[in-house]
C-alpha cells in the first residue's frame, strides 16, 4: 500500500512539473537586441564632463554605461549602438567592454548655452540595420 | 450397494497376453476434446483408443467430457483389426454449459475487457501526449536559453518565432493531456465499478467432467504390478 502511493504521488508529481508553463516565457523580452523588448532603459549615464580636442576646441563627453545584467550571456566585445543628439542625425557608434562585463558607450558633442544634452540611444539591428529599442536621456554638467 | 470386487494381479501390464486368438479393436470417436474413455462388458476400462482383445463379441460403453455415453457393439476377428466408429452427440448439461459460459464470457468481456481495453488506450495515449509535452518543453526551455544568449536582433527573431512555435504545441498538447488523464479517470473508475458489480452478480459455471467409469474401477499399484477392482451396483 506504502508502495502504491508513492508510485502515485511520484506520477502526480512528474505530472504537475510537466504540466506547469514553461518558465521564462512570460520575460521573453528582456533581450536589448529583441525589436521587441520592453524592459527598462537599458543604459545610464555614469560621466559628463567638458575638454579641449587635439585642435583646441571644445567638447562635451558623455560617457554612458550598458550593465551587464541589460545583455545577453553571450555578447561580443563591442557592438554597434546609434546616436542622435537633439536636432542631429542618427549616426552610429560602438559600445566596448570594461573590465568587469558592462560596456560603455562614449558620446562627444560641442558645448551648448544651457548645459543639458539631450540624446537618444538604440541599439543598431542586424536585420535592417535599422535601430530598436530607442531610450531617450539628457545629461548635464 | 452390492460390491463384487475381482482381485487381479498382474506381471505385465495388459490383462490380455496369454497366448490366444486375438484381434485389435480401434476406436474412432469423433469428439471435439480429443479424450474418451472405454469400458468393454463392464471389466476392461482403456483409456486408449486401440487394444488387442481376444476373438469374440464385445460391448463397449463410450464415454467422453461433455457427450453422452454411448454403447455399442462389435465383433473381433482373429488377426484383423475392428474399427469403432463413433459420433458421440453432447448432453444436455454440457450443452447448456456451454451456452451459460458463452454468456458469462460475454459479460465478463463487457464488465471488464472492454473498459479496461479503453482505459489502457486511454493511458497509453495520455503517456504518449505527455512525452509529446514534456519533449516540447524541454525544446522551448532550450530555445529560451539560446534567446538569453543571442546579441544578434536576426536570431533572436528567429528563436521567438521557434519559441512560440513549440509553446503552441505545448499548450495544445498540454489540453490533450488533461482530457486525456480525464478520460482516463473515468475509464479506470468505470472499469472497477463494472468489475465489482460483475463480480457480484454473475458466478462463472462449472460443468462436472468426472468420469461416469471412476467409481466402478479402483486400480491398485504395488511392486509385482497392480490390483484392479471393480465395483458392480
Amino acid at each position: 500500500m506504502i508502495r502504491l502511493k508513492i508510485i502515485i504521488l511520484s506520477v502526480s508529481f512528474l505530472m504537475i512539473s510537466c504540466v506547469k508553463d514553461v518558465p521564462g516565457i512570460s520575460d521573453m523580452s528582456d533581450n536589448i537586441f529583441d525589436p521587441d523588448y520592453d524592459g527598462d532603459k537599458w543604459y545610464e549615464v555614469s560621466d559628463v564632463y567638458q575638454y579641449v580636442n587635439s585642435v583646441g576646441l571644445p567638447r562635451i563627453r558623455i560617457n554612458l554605461e550598458i550593465p551587464s545584467e541589460f545583455l545577453p550571456k553571450l555578447v561580443p566585445n563591442s557592438f554597434s549602438v546609434g546616436i542622435r543628439f537633439e536636432g542631429d542625425d542618427w549616426i552610429n557608434t560602438g559600445a566596448t567592454v570594461v573590465s568587469d562585463g558592462d560596456f560603455e558607450i562614449a558620446l562627444d558633442t560641442s558645448p551648448n548655452i544651457d548645459g543639458s544634452y539631450c540624446f537618444e540611444v538604440g541599439v543598431i539591428s542586424d536585420i535592417d540595420e535599422g535601430i530598436i529599442n530607442i531610450f531617450p536621456d539628457c545629461a548635464s554638467l | 450397494m452390492k460390491h463384487l470386487t475381482f482381485l487381479i494381479s498382474f506381471f505385465v501390464l495388459s490383462s490380455y497376453s496369454f497366448a490366444q486368438e486375438k484381434g485389435q479393436v480401434r476406436f474412432l470417436v469423433n469428439v471435439d476434446n480429443g479424450y474418451f474413455e472405454v469400458v468393454i462388458n463392464d471389466t476392461l476400462y482403456l483409456k486408449k483408443f486401440k487394444d488387442s482383445l481376444p476373438a469374440g463379441n464385445y460391448k463397449a460403453e463410450i464415454w467422453s467430457p461433455g457427450y453422452v455415453t454411448e454403447n455399442t457393439e462389435f465383433t473381433i476377428e482373429s488377426g484383423k483389426t475392428t474399427d469403432v466408429e463413433l459420433t458421440p452427440v453432447h448432453n444436455n448439461n454440457f450443452t447448456q454449459y456451454e451456452y451459460d459460459y458463452k454468456e458469462y464470457r460475454n459479460k465478463f468481456h463487457k464488465s471488464l475487457t472492454v473498459p479496461l481495453s479503453v482505459t489502457i488506450a486511454s493511458a497509453l495515449y495520455s503517456g504518449t501526449v505527455m512525452l509529446r509535452m514534456y519533449n516540447f518543453r524541454k525544446a522551448t526551455s532550450e530555445e529560451l536559453t539560446l534567446y538569453d544568449l543571442s546579441s544578434s536582433s536576426s536570431e533572436v527573431v528567429q528563436i521567438k518565432e521557434r519559441i512560440n512555435m513549440l509553446n503552441d504545441k505545448f499548450t495544445y498538447n498540454r489540453s490533450l493531456f488533461y482530457t486525456g488523464s480525464l478520460l482516463t479517470t473515468l475509464f479506470a473508475g468505470y472499469t472497477i465499478v463494472s468489475y465489482l458489480r460483475f463480480k457480484r452478480r454473475y458466478k462463472e459455471p462449472t460443468y462436472n467432467q468426472d468420469s461416469p467409469f471412476k467409481d466402478r474401477f479402483t486400480f491398485i499399484p504395488h511392486l509385482t504390478g497392480f490390483t484392479m477392482q471393480l465395483k458392480f451396483g
